[in-house]
Parts: structure tokens; sequence; C-alpha cells
């Protein structure tokens, strides 16, 4: 039985549970907004109809702009293989919270390098900004693991993101939880960083990265991206889950990311994002709470 | 034997080939053909060692200069270290024959051949050493000859400029070696490696100014900051070939020479640890930094090198805080982390600095923002090229990541021994590193190989011949093996951190098992990406099934875009470095455009080097300002002259009274 909710988990939480955070964080803001909104599942047929087109590359581009979709897509894959989400993650052993940190950069670099291969100057400030925010984004992510390894004695995610109680915990949680939060919405270009809704390619920063993507190659890119936010919003949701058979494990897990969801789109409905030159700013108050959370732990 | 053979190769190699430089096609035979042979012999020697397990017995020979004697010897440290020197070499000197060949500049200057095996000779020699006068005369040199490559093309003044700066490093760094060596002998009696490391008493006292002295002595080397200062202006100075084994090998002469200093010493106090540490986010994080600021690729080049010397002296410095504080497992942690990752650097950097010099030769300049699509032109050094930045920017599934991961663990058990500022800067230094170097080769590389051809000479570039070519993908074929495989290399590692901690092999190889399989599952999921990325391409061909079709990239409704529409590398570095500016120092000079007609606009941006043009040249020129005034007093008369003499003489006989 754990076994067969274990294998069925997976393809809930990497195929279907992507594309309905993305719709529910949608609906909750024009709910908010007083409107009725596209249906929750609308992301889902999107990727299905993209994936139903055929692919038109700009003649400036070589193979660096098809490999993009492709190792993003992967690199993501592969992460969910070591993130702990209804059960115990497939793989684990010690040191493995930095390899997941660092496919999401394995990522960043391949789409980074397919956007600098159009020669699109807008994909080229989309790219510039994007290492540059995510740049900063990572002390803070690896820090904030540093403090949770600290207190769980290994650099495992199994171990840092099981149950722990303790009121001297509880401290080190909040702060954990806030960087965690901020980061989450960084790199998963979100206000306040990134608006997904803009029209302006000036003023985006992940998806005009993107424009010249089309048809399966968007599909992978948007389903790659819808991952991720699944992964680190799963990460928060098991901080705060306490331990439970698998069945119920699942379940409260999908309610959590559920609650994550509208969370992201409670931010966003009430907050515009910030000018580019205060987002270094924001992520910098990141990288200071993850070492005040750390030196907590550390005392 | 096999060593004391590949030595006398090279070194013979040397030798006739300068005898037939008047020949090239001679010449030329003769370096090859010692080139590999001498190469063959020394790596023969390192199985051979292998295959003994202890330190093979070594060579010994009495020498007439006091207290110096011909020993040679292979442990692990010095056989891991030989096995980066000649593989690099053996690679760099391959391409550099066909690279000297394809530029009529280079191909009139007779001395590099013999330099070049000069300079793989004294290598060798440096890490084989088991004398303290034999390591220096070494070290000595290898800074000779590496200072007559770096002024090969001595009638530009920048290359005179590079070289006498790296001469006056070098040799500054030198003298400290010398009293190290000297204060080392005096203590234990004997300037023999092994009776050092028998007799050696405790240093406590002693301990801060040895630090200090190896600090500018192997750390001018290698380039710790604020000791880097050569470096940016000599690497980019010496032809490609050169720069590759300078970056790759030379510089990390200074971790050896670190590692051996360690292994003498037997233990270490606890502020070695907190200065190497320091030293290493320093220069970690400002390598990374000045190199976002450059446009000269070798430059910036250079800077990545301050940068992984950074990681590697981080590694170093928790290595040492687990020898003080008796943690085995966090000394083992922390020196392989540094040894493998000079092993890493050692390959992608002189990977990158082969491709450099490919670059430079098609688009006749150095700077990145000349090029532009050489991806389609110059389709395998770019792709061979690729594969060194994804490495160097520490991304899984290359060998980067396995070294920096290695030292994110030595980081983590720091906090076991209670030392959590330490791991914080030490976690914080390596994540900042990440993603800054990320955005830097990500800089470089969609600046140069990446977009449309910003010039003729990048839209008419060709790649190289295959005998430049080859050499490059071994290297990255390395690269990608030790990223995906990573065992078979660790378990030399782990020997060689075990001799640095005097540790019986099999005891560290237990001690690091779980942290060996673990790199075995980084691997492992390396793979795994690459399958599913292979997957992922064949499902994306079914579901297009040949509906393909082309168009023009997006200009967001301009019809006509130019290449000098693209993002350029300035600009695409601009916003972080703004945040850094405090630090960096970021200088723009901008004409803007003004009237109805505008006629010339310009805009130009560089960051000096902060150590050196910041704070050197202007002491520098403060301290021969003050000294002109007494040049008043040099009027250059006989009498004048007399009269000073004759005063001192009175002074000195008044202060006797």
């Amino acid at each position: 039985m754990e076994t067969i909710t274990l294998v069925l988990s997976y393809p809930i939480i990497l195929l279907l549970a992507p594309p309905v955070m993305l719709g529910l964080i949608t609906k909750t803001k024009a709910l908010v907004a007083g409107r009725k909104g596209p249906p929750v599942l609308q992301p889902l047929y999107d990727t299905i109809k993209l994936l139903g087109k055929g692919a038109v590359y700009s003649s400036t581009t070589t193979w660096m702009f098809k490999l993009g979709p492709v190792v993003s897509l992967a690199a993501v894959f592969c992460a969910s293989a070591l993130a702990p989400l209804a059960g115990a993650p497939l793989i684990s052993f010690n040191g493995d919270a930095i390899l997941f940190a660092y496919l999401f950069a394995l990522g960043r670099f391949v789409t980074v390098m397919a956007a600098l291969d159009t020669g699109s100057s807008f994909e080229g400030m989309g790219a510039s900004r994007e290492v540059a925010f995510s740049s900063l984004a990572e002390p803070a992510l690896i820090l904030t693991f540093a403090s949770l390894a600290y207190r769980s004695g290994g650099l495992c995610l199994a171990q840092m993101f099981a149950p722990h109680s303790g009121p001297s915990a509880a401290a080190g949680t909040i702060l954990v939880l806030g960087t965690l939060f901020v980061v989450l919405l960084a790199e998963n270009s979100r206000i306040p960083v990134d608006d997904p809704n803009t029209h302006l390619e000036l003023t985006m920063i992940h998806e005009v990265m993107v424009l010249d993507h089309g048809g399966p190659d968007l599909a992978f890119i948007l389903h790659g991206a819808g991952i991720k936010l699944v992964l680190m919003s799963a990460l928060l949701v098991r901080l705060v889950l306490p331990e439970m058979p698998p069945a119920a494990a699942l379940g409260s897990l999908l309610f959590g990311l559920g609650c994550v969801a509208v969370a992201i789109g409670l931010v966003e409905s009430s907050m515009a994002r910030v000018r580019m030159v205060r987002v270094p700013q924001l992520l910098v108050a990141a990288i200071c709470a993850a070492t005040f959370g750390l030196m907590l732990t550390l005392r | 034997m096999f060593l004391i053979l590949s030595i006398s190769i090279l070194l013979a190699g040397a030798a006739a080939s300068a005898l037939t430089a008047r020949k090239p096609g001679l010449s030329s035979a003769i370096f090859n053909i010692s080139l590999v042979l001498g190469c063959l012999a020394g790596f023969a020697a390192i199985m051979a060692g292998g295959l003994e397990q202890a330190s093979a017995p070594g060579f010994i020979q009495a020498w007439s200069l006091p207290s110096a004697s011909l020993s040679f010897s292979l442990d692990a440290l010095s056989s891991f270290s030989l096995l980066i020197i000649l593989g690099v070499c053996l690679a760099a000197g391959i391409y550099g024959e066909a690279y000297i060949k394809a530029s009529r500049s280079l191909s009139r200057i007779k001395s590099i051949r013999p330099l070049f095996l000069l300079m793989t000779a004294s290598l060798s020699v440096v890490v084989c050493a088991q004398n303290a006068i034999l390591f220096l005369f070494a070290w000595e040199l290898m800074a000779l000859a590496t200072f007559f490559l770096v002024i090969v093309e001595d009638e530009h003044p920048q290359v005179r400029r590079a070289g006498f700066l790296y001469f006056i490093c070098t040799h500054t760094g030198t003298l400290a070696l010398l009293v190290l060596f000297a204060i080392l002998g005096r203590a234990a009696g004997t300037l023999d490696f092994a009776g050092i490391r028998a007799v050696m008493p405790p240093t406590d006292g002693l301990s801060a100014l040895l630090l200090l002295l190896a600090f500018i002595g192997f750390g001018m080397k290698a380039g710790f900051a604020p000791l880097h200062i050569w470096l940016q202006e000599a690497h980019p100075a010496c032809p490609s070939h050169v720069s590759a084994v300078m970056s790759g090998v030379v510089i990390k002469m200074g971790i050896y020479g670190f590692l051996r200093l360690i292994w003498l010493l037997r233990g270490v106090p606890d502020f070695w640890a907190i200065v190497l540490v320091l030293a290493g986010a320093v220069s970690g994080i400002g390598g990374v930094l000045f190199a976002l600021g450059q446009h000269d690729l070798k430059r910036l080049l250079a800077y990545h090198s301050v940068e992984n010397i950074g990681i590697i002296a981080l590694g170093l410095g928790l290595g040492c805080l687990g020898l003080s504080h008796h943690r085995p497992e966090l000394a083992l942690l922390g020196f392989s982390g540094a040894i493998l990752h000079t092993l890493n650097h050692a390959l992608f950097k002189s990977l990158l600095f082969l491709g450099s010099g490919a670059f430079q030769h098609a688009l006749g300049t150095r700077n990145i923002e000349a090029g532009g699509g050489l991806l389609k032109t110059m389709p395998w050094t770019s792709a061979l090229s690729l594969l060194a930045a994804a490495a160097i920017s520490g991304i899984p599934p290359f060998n980067g990541f396995v070294s920096e991961w290695l030292v994110y663990l030595a980081s983590f058990s720091t906090a076991t021994v209670g030392e959590g500022r330490l791991a914080a800067v030490s976690i914080g230094a390596l994540a900042l590193i990440g993603g800054l170097a990320l955005a830097c080769f990500t800089k470089a590389y969609g600046a140069l190989c990446l977009g449309v051809p910003r010039t003729e000479a990048a839209r008419t570039a060709r790649d190289p011949k295959p005998a430049m070519l080859v050499p490059m993908a071994a290297l990255a074929a390395l690269c990608v093996f030790i990223g995906l495989w990573p065992g078979p290399v660790l378990r030399l590692v782990v020997e060689a951190a075990a001799l640095v901690c005097g540790l019986p092999p099999e005891t560290a190889a237990l001690s690091l098992a779980g942290t060996v399989s673990g790199a075995r599952l980084v691997g492992a999921i390396g793979a795994g990406v690459i399958l599913t990325g292979a997957f992922l391409v064949f499902l994306r061909r079914l579901l297009v099934a040949g509906r393909l079709s082309s168009g023009a990239t997006w200009g967001c409704g301009f019809t006509a875009p130019t290449a000098r529409f693209q993002y350029t590398a300035s600009s695409y570095a601009m916003p972080l470095t703004r945040v850094f500016s405090p630090i960096l120092g970021f200088k723009t000079e901008a004409s803007s455009p003004d009237g109805y007609w505008p006629a010339d606009a310009s805009f130009t941006s560089h960051s000096p080097d902060r150590v050196l043009d910041g704070f050197l040249h202007p002491l520098g020129s403060a301290l021969v300002n003050l000294l002109a005034r007494f040049k008043r007093r040099q009027s250059g008369r006989l009498q004048y002259h007399m009269l000073y003499v004759a005063i001192f003489l009175l002074l000195i006989l008044g202060w006797k009274l």
C-alpha cells in the first residue's frame, strides 16, 4: 500500500500539481480582483495544446537553443528525485541538498545560454537580470539549507526537512520559512521580483528569456518552471508538516501546495513589483535573514 | 627510475631544441618527441609508484652544495601533482606546436620550445624534490622559465610591464621561501624533507612567522588576494598554451607548497585555518567580481584563477581546522576538496585558455565584444569551451561541481568543532562564488559564441587545425569523466589527503567512504540528467513530427535588426557590477550624443585592479615623489659625495664615542 501510494504520488506531483498550482495562483488573483478568472486547469490545457504544435526556430539559433528546454526540464526532474515529497526521497545521501540547489543552477545556465543564442537584445536583458538576481538568491537558499542542516545534523534533504520539535527550533523555523518564501518568489519569477503577467518585454525577466521558444519547447519550459515552483513549495510545506503515513502525507502535501499557491496569489494581489534596482536589496535582506537564522542555530 | 628518465628526457629535449632552434622543423620534431616521451616516462613512474603502494624508495645522490642532496621520490601527493603537471603540459605542448605554426609572430621566436620543456621539467622536479635546496633550485628555475615565456612577445610595452611585475612578485616570494626553509632547517638541523618531518619540534612560537612567510612565498605564486597582482597582467601577456600551463599548473605549485609545508609541520595551529579561510573567501569573491568587469578574455580568465584559488584555499583552511582540532574526517574532507579542485581547475582552466588562443587567432583580438556567433563558425572550439565554462561554473554533471561539493561538505562539518563563524563565511562565500561565476561565464560565452557575429572577423572565423582541437577534446573528456564517474580520481585524491594529514590511506578511505559513495551518486544523477535530456529530445522529435520551420528572432516588431542591437557583455554584467560597485570601483567614461545632428558618442568602462592600480601604483609614485627630494642632494659632483662620506664617518665615530 505504501509503495503504491509512493509510486502514484510522483505522477500526481510532477505532472498534475505544477499546472494546478499555477492555475490556483491565477484564480486567487482573479477572485481578489473581483473577476471570475480562467479555469484552474487552464495551464494544463495550454501545455497540452503547445505539445501538439510544430516548432519554429530562429535562423540565428544553433543547437544551444534546442538544448535549453530539454536540459532545464531534465534537471528539475532529477532534482525531484532528491526532494522529500509525499514520502522519503528516491535518492538520499549526505550532501544531496547542495546537488538539489545546483541542479536548478544547471537549468538556469542552459536557459540563459539558450536566450543568448537568439541574439535578441531583449532576451540578453532578461538573461542579465536573471543571473544577477539568482546569484544573490543562491546564497540565501544555501545558507538556509545550512541552518537546517546544522539543526538536523546532516546535509541531507530528507533529514533537514523532517519534523523537528522543541521550542528553540521555532525561531529558526520562522526565519527559514521567511527566507525560503522570498527565495521561492525570486527563483520562480513572481511578484515582487518579476511579474509573470507583464506584457512589456522591457520589464520582464524570466518571460523575456523564452520569447522565441514555441510549441513543445515552450511546453517543456513552462512545465519545468511549474515543477520548480512545486518542489520549492513542497520543501516549505514539509518543514511544517508532522510525520504521517504516506497516503495522509500525500494529501496534506497537496493541500499544503494549494495553500502556498493561494499565499503567492495573495502576495501578488496585494503588492506591486519592486523597481529593478530595488530587487538586490530585497535579496540581500533575505541573505541577512538566512545568516541570522544560521547564527541562531549555531549558537 | 622512470622519474629520473622523464626529467632527463625533458631536459635533454630542452637543450636539443635550443641547439637546433635555427631549423624550426627539426626543433619542432625534437620538441614533440621529447615532450611525449618525457610525459610517458613520468606517467610510468606514477603507475609504478602506485603499484608499490608505499612511497617509492626514490633516488638520492649527493650534491656538492652544502646540506643539499639530489633526492627525488614520489609519494601520494607528489604523484598526484605530477599527474596534473604532465597531463596539462602534454596537452598544452601539443596544442602549442600547432599554435606557434599558425601565428606568424610566434613562429619567429625560437625560445618558446626549449623554455616550455624546461618549465615542464622544473615543475616536475618541484613536486618530486625531497630536499629544500633542490626544491628552491627547481622553484627558481620554474620562475625563470615562466618569466622568459611571459616576455616572448617583448615588442609590446604591456608585455614587458607584465613580465617585470611577474619577476618582482616571484622573487619576493622566493625570498620569503628562503627564509622559511632557513628557519625550518635551523629548527630541525637538516634540510631533507623527511628529516625535517621526523625531527621537527612543535613550532608554536614560530608558527605565526612561518604562516606569514608561506603566505607570501606560496600565496604569491598561487595568487591569493591581495597578492594576486601579477596574475591578471602575466596571463594575458604570454602565448595561450603557456597561459594554460601558468594558470593550470604553475599557480598550483603554491597550493602544493602549502600542502607540503603542512605535511612537514605535522600539525598547524588554529589561526592558520582562520587566515586561509578568510583569504579564500576574499580571493574567491574578489576574483569573480573583478572577472565580471573585464572585457579581455584572458584577463577575465586570469581573475577566475584567483577565484578558483580562493575555493582551493577554503578547502585548505578547513583541512587545517580539522588538523588543529584533531578531527581527521574534517581534515580529510577539506584537503580532498582542495586537492581535487586543484586537478579540476587545471583541466577546465587550461582548456579555456587553449580555447581563448583559438578565439584570439580567429578574431585578432582578445576583446569578447568583438565576437558573437562563433558557435556557428567555430563549432568545435566553441562546443569544447562550453563544457569548460559549465565545469568552471560548478554545475553538475561536470567535475567542478564534485570538488565544490566536497568543500561544501567540509564547511558543514566545521560546525562539529564549534567554529560556526568560519562555517558561515565559507558556505556564504561558496554560494556567492557559484552564482557569480555562472553570471560571468554566461556573459563571456554569450558574447563570444552566441548570437550574431559583431565583426567581420567573427563572421569569417574558422576552427583551428585538429592538432589544436584534439588536446582540447582530451581535456574536455576528462572534465566530463570526472563529473560523471568521480570514484577513481577520488581514490587518488583521498590518498594524497591522507598523506598530508599523516594518516594511513586505508583509514582515510574508510573514514571518507560515505562521502565517496555520495560522490558516485552525484555522478549517477548527472548521468540521469543526460539520459532524461536524451529522452526529452526524442519525445520532442516525436511531437514535432517534422513540422519544423525557420524564422527571424522576434525583435518586438522591429523588422531590420543589426548585430549591434545585441546586448553587449558590459550591459549584461551591469546589474551586478552596479550592485558591487563599492568593491569594484567600476569606472565609466561616456560622451553622450548632443545637438540635433549628433556626430560622435562613445562609452567605455573598465574596472582597474584594486590592489595593483588602486593601491600599489599610488603608493609607488608617492614613494618616488618623496625620494625625488633627496635626488637634489645627488648633484653628481665628487666633492659633495666625499663630503657625505666624511660626515657619515664622523657621525659613526661620534656614536661610537
